[in-house]
């Protein structure tokens, strides 16, 4: 009887291990592969919402139905993630074209590190949709939209998913009147911030604003009138201002303000691009003349 | 029978751990499907507080930028106005973008309920621009260059939002300009250009209400630096008494243009928001009509230079002379604009400008101090001022004696704008 107890032990016990292993393993295939589209669209929409860069040339509708079996990238979407401290976060979207045999996939990637973004996705993207049949993205009234078809049975789910992106800085223009069409620029009137409060302890700024005698350039133009390096004058707390450079002469470096344009000792003010009636790229207040010094006109 | 007898307790301890898993199991699908259900319910309930703030938040954009021609200001216009005492200086275009509407839609709207969410202060919003608001590197870099701090809170919810103030700016066309008042023959006029610059002027004068948040919210920055030196403190103590001294709350006037600052806290202000004091060349780009460039008129609505300025009929609406103060208070925003789009051009008050070519020539004088056919009311014509007090000694005006120009009871009233450059 000793013996058909300990059988039955091992039984139970063998029971409940095959149990648990099977809670676990539908548990782990859950929250790996299986979040609902509602749960990967409001995952999104709370990240994006901080949107700050949309990577892609031109926003247009695509149309991917000829490329069979082919990955393409979609865009990449550089956030802030307002934890503490707030940290950049880029999505790259990949779909993978449908074959006969197999359905279409979109894959979203999480990158901690910026420009991370592959032509082709890696080898773990954190939420993948099958079965996509197609999949459509553009930008509307500040909106990202997102719309892809998705095979249910012998039927296609059409699913349409919309990001606001109130931070991006381009898209229609709000000039209007005495602006020629071409030149209209948008400037966006509702920023979302991500920190709870100002942190008025941060000097950092300090360091990308010019003083008198001493100025911060904030982006160079090469002689081919190519921005070398980065621009970094979105940083300037006293906004930017263009000063006449040596290496380029169809557009200006610009530095990081305050603006003493004129004055003895600073940047001379820009007289123009085209108007070349006399010798001066600049002007200087009184006392003082134009004169090239490390690639930059100041008045001298 | 004897069998289980004899095996009663192996039998029961058999059964009792069946029991045991059975139960194991169940109790084990019962809390993580609660466990799942209870989190999915917590992210739908923060996902739904979330667009609930944006659905607020897109809803006062389109407010904030339509302005005067949104329903909702007309909804809240009449009681806003009386509350402000919107009356003397209120051209109503200039309600886009400014905050009054924001205390208007929170105290007045009876159709939408606003979730906004005071500051610690009890303030409704904040004024906020990159010098003055640095907050952490990432916010510094997507904030405007000014604008309104706001919050909303929903549930547990809060977002902040900036609303920019900066809806009533003209963007100068890239051209040739000319500066300063037409020379008989045309070499001898000075030429600049704007090409590859993307140059934004105001389109109004400085008012009280955007130098009283200025001051406020540098105030509050300054004491919040840490910094004991004591040029700060002095900075602090001299905004203390700048803001208790100038701004009677009850007669506040918002609209009414900064007549009371010095050149360099105009130079300050205008940092502050990015720009810069307008200069004396781009005051003339905006300012006369540019068909011809060697051919302007010295008011700023006449093409050519044909026409007889002398012989210009007088015209309130279009030029706020001596004559004019009889007749109707001084509006501001009312006059004009000119071709760039800038309005109080001409006439009014005095206008203090920055002046790299001449630097002496920094206040426009076309002004409600001057009659109609005066010379001084031409474009281009500029005086000297010191700078800092406004009294008449204070001015200067080549050729001639201001005391015998102006009355000797006359406070001049010296205004100014910004521009800034993107």
């Amino acid at each position: 009887m000793k013996m058909i107890f300990i059988k039955w032990m091992k039984i139970a016990i063998g029971i409940l291990m095959m149990m648990i292993n099977q809670s676990c393993r539908i548990n782990f295939l859950q929250e790996k592969n299986n979040p609902s589209f509602d749960d990967i669209y409001k995952n999104l929409k709370q990240d994006w919402i901080f949107a700050r860069e949309v990577k892609r040339d031109n926003f247009y509708n695509v149309d991917l139905k000829e490329q069979k079996g082919i990955e393409f990238k979609l865009f990449s979407l550089v956030f802030v993630r307002p934890e503490s401290p707030a940290k950049l976060v880029e999505n790259c979207l990949y779909f993978k074209m449908p074959t006969k045999e197999k359905g279409g996939i979109l894959m979203i990637e999480e990158n901690k590190n910026l420009n991370d973004c592959g032509e082709t996705s890696g080898f773990k993207p954190k939420y993948e949709i099958e079965d996509v049949v197609q999949v459509k993205y553009f930008f509307e009234d500040e909106k990202l939209k997102l719309n892809f078809e998705v095979k249910e049975g012998h039927q296609n789910k059409k699913i349409t998913w919309s990001f606001p992106m109130i931070n991006i800085n381009d898209g229609p223009s709000t000039f209007h009147k005495f602006l020629p069409e071409k030149k209209n620029k948008k400037l966006p009137l509702l920023t979302i911030i991500t920190s709870n409060e100002a942190q008025f302890e941060d000097n950092r700024y300090k360091d990308f604003a010019s003083s008198k005698g001493q100025v911060f350039r904030c982006r160079r133009l090469n002689s081919e009138c190519q921005i070398a390096g980065e621009d970094l004058c979105e940083k300037c707390p006293y906004g930017s201002f263009p000063a006449v450079g040596e290496e380029c002469a169809t557009d200006y470096d610009r530095y990081c303000g305050p603006n003493f344009c004129g004055e003895k000792g600073e940047p001379a003010c820009p007289r123009g691009l085209k108007t070349k009636e006399s010798d001066d790229d600049g002007f200087c207040e009184e006392g003082s003349v134009p004169q090239f010094e490390n690639s930059l006109l100041i008045c001298k | 029978m004897e069998t289980f007898k004899r095996h009663e307790k192996e039998i029961s301890g058999i059964l009792f751990i069946t029991l045991i898993v059975i139960l194991g199991y169940f109790s084990f699908h019962f809390v993580k499907k609660k466990l799942v259900v209870d989190q999915s319910d917590q992210v739908s309930k923060s996902q739904s507080e979330v667009d609930d703030i944006l659905g607020q938040a897109a809803r006062l954009h389109e407010i904030w930028s339509l302005g005067e021609k949104s329903q909702d200001w007309l909804r809240v216009k009449e009681k806003c106005v009386k509350k402000f005492k919107l009356i003397e200086n209120f051209t109503e275009n200039q309600i886009r973008c400014h905050p009054i509407i924001l205390s208007c839609l929170k105290d007045f709207d009876k159709k939408n309920i606003w979730n906004f969410d005071l500051f610690e202060n009890g303030e409704l919003y904040q004024w906020v621009s990159k010098s003055i608001n640095p907050t952490n590197l990432y916010d510094w870099e997507q904030l405007p260059s000014s604008g309104y701090r706001i919050k909303f809170r929903a549930g547990q919810k809060t977002l902040q939002f900036v609303l920019s103030d900066r809806c009533h700016e003209s963007l100068i066309a890239e051209r040739v300009y000319s500066y300063g008042k037409r020379s008989p023959r045309l070499q001898d006029d000075y030429h600049f250009d704007t090409f590859n610059r993307k140059i934004l002027i105001d389109k109004y004068l400085v008012n009280e209400f955007q130098v009283y948040q200025w001051k406020r919210s540098r105030l509050l920055f300054l004491k919040k630096q840490n910094n004991n030196t004591s040029a700060n403190e002095e900075a602090i103590r001299s905004l203390d008494r700048d803001i208790s001294n100038q701004w009677d709350l009850q007669q506040f006037d918002p609209f009414k243009p900064a007549t009371q600052l010095k050149i360099e806290e105009m130079k300050n202000y205008c940092r502050d928001h990015g720009g810069d004091l307008l200069s004396a060349p781009l005051y003339d780009a905006a300012s006369f009509w540019f068909d011809e460039l060697q051919d302007r008129n010295g008011y700023y609505w006449l093409k050519g230079s044909k026409v007889n300025a002398s012989k210009v009929e007088m015209d309130c609406q279009k030029l706020y002379s001596k004559e004019c103060l009889q007749n109707a208070n001084y509006k501001v925003g009312f006059y004009g604009p000119s071709a760039s789009g800038v309005f109080d051009i001409q006439g009014g008050i005095l206008e203090a400008l920055k002046n790299p070519l001449e630097k002496n020539k920094n206040l426009k004088l076309s002004s409600k101090y001057f009659a109609w056919n005066a010379p001084e009311q031409m474009l281009a014509e500029r005086g000297e001022w010191n700078g800092q007090d406004f009294s008449l000694s204070a001015l200067t005006m080549v050729g001639s004696d201001v005391s015998q120009k102006l009355n000797s009871t006359d406070k001049l009233e010296i205004g100014f704008r910004c521009y800034r450059e993107l």
